[in-house]
């Protein structure tokens, strides 16, 4: 999923609302998307390392909800979006299973299309 | 401990038959079960505690309901092991969001099931369920 569907989602789920650290947290696990990107793998679990699941992120998550819930909070939206509609390896580096709910590529456009609009009203009317 | 989660299955066996002709694929009732996770999380931070107590226990039927339907169907595997304690997992973060202490429970439970993928006699914490009751005696009293 793109970043502003990852900013969306975390902003619907934390109730409307949002915050800088929110934001922060909700794009920070594509970090190493710059670096899969120079090594020319674009799609699936191939674009994404061991700092993208869950053994590394549950960590963050856990030294996060100690010091700012709001970022904590968009790590989790964004582990959950990548999870439900993406390809993760979600034990990787201790286990190298790839997890795919095989959602083919329309529905996720209407999915992020969703969290794109839900966000939206959001944060226009709300 | 084998005999134990044999009499565990047996009875979830006997509630979970209803729905053995359910026409939907294992790894979907796992994805389902997180999805409801998320809903509850949202009941519980907007103080619908009765209905985000409901909705969890729809979450952990859900997630018994995937591992029945594997047995059944024999098609129970590593795969889908991790498929589910994926999703258990994802569901424990959401759901306790923003408890510190449940938060850090669930952590060390990521990593009880890293070693439960290994070594299978470890077992999972169950999490959820103990929240579930804490959050109801809460209400009660």
């Amino acid at each position: 999923m793109d970043p502003i569907s990852h900013i969306a989602f975390s902003y619907i789920l934390n109730l409307g609302q949002g915050s800088l650290w929110l934001i922060i947290g909700s794009v920070i696990l594509d970090l190493d998307k710059i670096y899969t990107y120079f090594q020319r793998k674009f799609r699936g679990h191939e674009s994404r390392t061991f700092l993208s699941e869950l053994p590394f992120v549950c960590l963050l998550i856990g030294l996060s909800t100690i010091l700012n819930k709001d970022f904590a909070f968009g790590i989790i939206s964004h582990y959950i979006l990548d999870f439900l509609v993406g390809e993760t390896k979600p034990f990787n580096p201790f286990q190298k299973n790839i997890v795919n709910f095989n959602l083919k590529t329309n529905q996720k456009i209407v999915l992020g299309a969703i969290i794109w609009l839900v966000g939206g009203i959001q944060y226009t009317v709300f | 401990m084998a005999s134990w989660r044999n009499t565990v299955h047996s009875i979830l066996n006997h509630f979970l038959s209803p729905f053995e002709s359910l026409n939907i694929s294992v790894n979907r009732v796992s994805w389902l079960s997180l999805c409801v996770s998320i809903i509850v999380s949202i009941l519980l931070r907007t103080e619908h505690a009765i209905l985000g107590i409901a909705s969890i226990f729809i979450v952990l039927f859900l997630d018994s309901l995937d591992g029945f339907l594997a047995r059944k169907r024999g098609t129970a595997s590593i795969d889908g092991f991790i498929v589910d304690v994926a999703c258990d997992r994802m569901s424990e973060f959401v759901i306790f969001h923003p408890h510190t202490i449940w938060t850090i429970l669930a952590v060390v439970n990521t990593y009880v099931t890293i070693l439960r993928i290994r070594y299978e006699k470890i077992p999972i914490l169950p999490l959820r369920h103990v929240f579930m009751v804490i959050t109801l005696l809460e209400i009660i009293i």
